[in-house]
């Protein structure tokens, strides 16, 4: 899990698409898995305005 | 009997005159400069920590604070756990204030006591209470607190909060030979300083492990 404070959605998805580029290029193998021989990321991605209610 | 103790005492007037010191407290010297100086007493005790005080140190603001407190006894006893560049490492040392009377007069007894080893055994329990061991990325446990902060943070200044939560595909399938915690471990460190390096340096962000 990564928390990203003043960051909005816009900002978060560059950076975790950054990361999901930093790993692809890594090519570290996985010869096994279904889609690419190598190890990839999934990322979710929530972003929020805190208050205090919730 | 005072000089026989490794405890460096000093022994002051309310109003922070000193009037006694031992020899540990003389052989620390200003400045911890090791140089043996017997110019201590006379001099104001307060005055050095206020002098030390105006010039932002904050654990000189707390001693101050904290003689005083003594002092107007609404207070018996304070400690103060203070950092201190040492020759070679930093070193710690506490500090304890306590009063006594003598002969109607009052008078405050101020010790230090060198506590690095102690210190530094609680800041690596410190340590590994905030840390997963297995990446050295933030536990659980410190991930909340800073969650919580970040949380407070973001309704005071109207700014957004992002969490993403990062899945490793197809996991189980990469090949270590047999899962063993070392072929873990040495895929941990190939792939976690990535999501390190990938925080901004000037925003606060964490990254927390749930292995």
């Amino acid at each position: 899990m990564i928390l990203l404070g003043d960051t909005d959605q816009i900002g978060a998805k560059l950076v975790m698409e950054r990361l999901v580029e930093n790993i692809r290029s890594l090519k570290i193998p996985n010869e096994n898995a279904p889609t690419k021989p190598i190890v990839t990321l999934s990322i979710g991605l929530s972003t929020m305005y805190p208050n205090k209610v919730n | 009997m005072l000089d026989s103790t490794t405890e460096s005492i000093v022994v002051i007037e309310p109003n922070g005159k000193i009037i006694y010191t031992n020899s540990s407290w003389d052989s620390l010297g200003p400045s911890s400069s090791r140089v043996l100086y017997q110019g201590w007493v006379g001099m104001n005790y307060l005055q050095v920590c206020d002098d030390a005080a105006r010039e932002n140190d904050r654990f000189a603001i707390k001693a101050a604070a904290g003689i005083r407190k003594v002092s107007r006894a609404e207070q018996d006893i304070y400690y103060l756990d203070y950092p201190c560049d040492g020759p070679t490492e930093l070193r710690w040392f506490m500090m304890r204030v306590t009063r006594f009377n003598a002969e109607s007069a009052q008078f405050l007894v101020i010790s230090h006591q060198e506590i690095t080893e102690r210190k530094v055994a609680e800041q690596q329990i410190e340590k590994l209470a905030r840390t997963d061991e297995l990446t050295g990325l933030a536990n659980r446990r410190r991930f909340e607190g800073f969650l919580r902060n970040q949380w407070k943070r973001g309704a005071r200044t109207r700014t957004p909060l992002s969490l993403a939560f990062i899945d490793i595909d197809h996991f189980k399938m990469i090949p270590t030979v047999t899962v063993s915690e070392i072929n873990v471990l040495s895929f941990c460190h190939l792939v976690f300083p990535n999501l390190q390096s990938a925080q901004r340096i000037s925003v606060p962000d964490t990254v927390a492990t749930s292995l």
